[in-house]
């Protein structure tokens, strides 16, 4: 067996490169209808399971599959906005609890998404470590973020300006990380949560700043008129919300008008849901109510649509190369004609020549077929979130 | 060979291991307080909460009784217990100022003087400032001791009591049924003070605090306001003060009962004072109690 073994080893060694070169192609026509099928499917699967979820989102009128991203996914790069008071109005409907979301904002690549404490609860986000945002400019990060960045309860977040070069506009605001969620493997891990009313402060439409009336600020003052004071613009305005200065944090105006990218209901049950999408459908033009379901299954109809095409032009080559094969083991085993006749003479059975001609076969079919286990696990750790990656971009 | 096919078998199981069990973690969610609980922001809505549902859920203060509701500042701690409860009921007005400084669910906010808003009394001298690209604006909103106008209040107390029906349907009847005897306590209240306020027309009244004016306003009973405490002795210049303000029909006052130096000082000048405690934080007695022994008080000033 050793010696048969031998001779194996040494006819592979001798043919190696087209030994490879049938091993690859094989490896690739096996693996490659699978992968996209089994890439394919789990990440439709995992994106429709967000949607089943998400069953309805509320946003402003405009494209629902942009909506439905941006709810979901916390994708869209600048979403038209709702008021706030948007939110309270589907209240008052009584079908629905209604859960803000506001995800303009980033820390670096990973979305800020301002949302009430209910978010949490109804996506069943557990918290790794500390605890959920409870004052102004706290923040609790997804699982990825808090890998990717390697922070943790007590580090800190800065919100990303928009613009570089928008220098008299948004400042960049400080949060103390206040809790890490545990893993949810889902659009959440990398996302960066705080409350509504932050995302308002870090857009500007709400700050704090030195207290005017005190005797420091004299140099800053312009002009008193009654009760009425206007400051220079180096009055100094925080970067970051402490225990010490959230007092003097304020809104400009009236909340309800403050903007938001989308409202998730959360109807008691079906017969409510159906009754607030009545409403919307019948009773306002100026807002839309989608359903995420819908939107992100005639998404996918379209992936499954191309795949299909992949799948079969990949099968036609698939036919195409192991026609041609079949005709390299033909052909190789007519060559080796003189092989088997040495072989035989020098006493070899039928047994151990026919053993050491399949060889050749059993040889790239074997080392094919784990190539194609390796590549089709790495295709499902890798493959599942770059195509959701090019769907969501 | 058999080593390194071996190897390749174990990083094929490996790789397959790795991959596969990211999906199967289990993703509870966090434990829950089991007893559901209502927090209010100061006495007169813990009074009207208490009536409304009984023992039937528990109704929380945060803040301690030794500070006013409306200057109180949340903990984190407080913050989370009101993420938790059930209802977190409020007085509108800008009562609560830090609102907008916590993260809490719009959904469990009951504003109760909310259908009243138009009633609401503007503060006249707050200060508004500009700078930068955000205009002009102001800190400061409204005069918050809405219940001192008992309608107000009673208001406040229907406001309640849906919330409450609504949160807890089995409980409606229980809760209509103590709304009747509340609104009815109220009202009675309320011709009480209309009574016994209409033997101060047409006196000079100097309140101790800024905090009177939906009283001031409902019992025509309007006057100047001062920043006194009960509990300190006003400054020479604030007696200086008050002694170019008074005259003989002159009555101050009192949002609690004020030292006796202070009391036998005043006496000392002819002016008569009496308490009438808004009771913003519980006190001895309950919230209706303690507004009734305000109109008994009312007409009988030392």
């Amino acid at each position: 067996m050793r010696d048969l073994l031998y001779l194996s080893l040494q006819y592979i060694r001798h043919h190696r490169v087209k030994l490879l070169v049938l091993t690859f192609a094989i490896t690739l026509v096996a693996w490659l209808p699978i992968a996209i099928q089994s890439i394919v499917d789990q990440t439709a699967a995992q994106l429709l399971q967000r949607a089943e979820d998400t069953p309805l989102v509320v946003g402003a009128p405009g494209s629902p599959l942009e909506l439905s991203l941006g709810s979901l996914y916390f994708r869209a790069k600048t979403p038209n906005t709702l008021p706030y008071s948007e939110l309270a109005t589907l209240e008052t409907t009584g079908h629905a609890r209604a859960i803000p979301l506001y995800y303009r904002f980033h820390v670096q690549d990973y979305p800020i998404v301002g949302t009430s404490p209910d978010y949490l609860g109804y996506r069943d986000l557990k918290l790794a470590r500390g605890r959920p945002p409870a004052l102004l400019g706290e923040a609790v990060i997804g699982a990825k973020v808090a890998d990717a960045m390697g922070l943790g309860v007590g580090d800190y977040v800065i919100s990303s300006p928009e613009s570089v070069f928008d220098l008299a506009g948004v400042y960049p605001l400080k949060m103390p990380v206040v809790g890490v969620l545990a893993p949810s493997f889902s659009p959440d891990d990398e996302a960066v949560f705080v409350d509504i009313k932050t995302t308002w402060v870090i857009q500007g439409l709400g700050h704090g700043h030195q207290n005017l009336n005190s005797r420091e600020s004299i140099g800053q003052i312009l002009k008193r008129d009654g009760d009425n004071i206007v400051a220079n613009a180096s009055v100094h305005q925080f970067n970051e919300i402490t225990a010490d200065n959230l007092d003097s944090f304020h809104f400009h105006g009236d909340n309800s008008t403050n903007p938001i990218s989308a409202i998730i209901p959360v109807p008691a049950n079906e017969k409510a849901a159906a009754l607030l999408l009545g409403y919307y459908q019948e009773e306002r033009s100026d807002v839309q109510m989608v359903r995420s379901e819908r939107v992100i299954g005639d998404l996918l109809d379209t992936v499954f649509t191309v795949r299909d095409y992949i799948v079969v032009g990949i099968a036609i080559i698939a036919v195409a190369t192991t026609i041609v094969a079949i005709l390299v083991f033909y052909l190789s085993l007519q060559l080796r004609r003189g092989e088997r006749f040495t072989l035989a003479r020098i006493g070899a059975s039928r047994l151990q020549v026919h053993t050491l001609m399949a060889t050749e076969v059993i040889f790239v079919l074997v080392v094919s077929a784990i190539l194609s286990a390796i590549l089709l696990a790495l295709a499902q750790r890798y493959g599942i979130a770059l195509l959701q990656q090019l769907l969501l971009a | 060979m058999a080593t390194g096919f071996t190897g390749l078998v174990t990083l094929v199981l490996s790789v397959l291991l790795v991959t596969g069990c990211g999906d199967d973690q289990s993703q509870g969610s966090e434990s829950k307080d089991a007893s559901p609980y209502v927090v209010v922001v100061n006495n007169p809505l813990l009074y009207f909460t208490q009536r409304l549902i009984g023992d039937s859920v528990e109704v929380r203060l945060l803040a301690p009784a030794d500070i006013d509701p409306a200057t109180w500042r949340p903990s984190v701690a407080d913050v989370l217990q009101l993420q938790g409860a059930e209802l977190v009921l409020l007085n509108g007005a800008a009562y609560s100022g830090w609102l907008d400084k916590v993260a809490l669910s719009p959904g469990k906010q009951v504003v109760t003087s909310a259908s009243a808003k138009d009633r609401w009394i503007a503060l006249d001298g707050r200060v508004t400032h500009s700078h930068g690209p955000g205009g002009k604006h102001a800190h400061g909103d409204y005069a918050f001791t809405t219940w001192m106008d008992i309608t107000l209040a009673r208001i406040q107390a229907e406001s309640i009591a849906a919330a409450l029906q609504q949160r807890w349907p089995e409980h409606t009847d229980s809760i209509e049924a103590q709304l009747r005897e509340l609104v009815n306590d109220l009202d009675a209240l309320d011709r009480s003070y209309r009574e016994q306020t209409a033997q101060l027309a047409g006196r000079d009244i100097i309140y101790s605090h800024p905090v009177y004016q939906y009283f001031e306003h409902r019992y025509q009973l309007p006057g100047r306001s001062l920043h006194w405490e009960p509990d300190a002795m006003p400054s020479d210049a604030q007696w200086a003060e008050l002694e170019q303000m008074i005259d003989e029909s002159s009555l101050f006052v009192w949002e609690g009962e004020p030292e006796t130096a202070i009391g036998e000082r005043m006496a000392s000048l002819g002016l008569a004072w009496v308490v009438i405690d808004p009771a913003a934080n519980v006190g001895d007695s309950d919230w209706l109690s303690l507004q009734r022994e305000n109109v008994l008080v009312i007409a009988l000033p030392e």
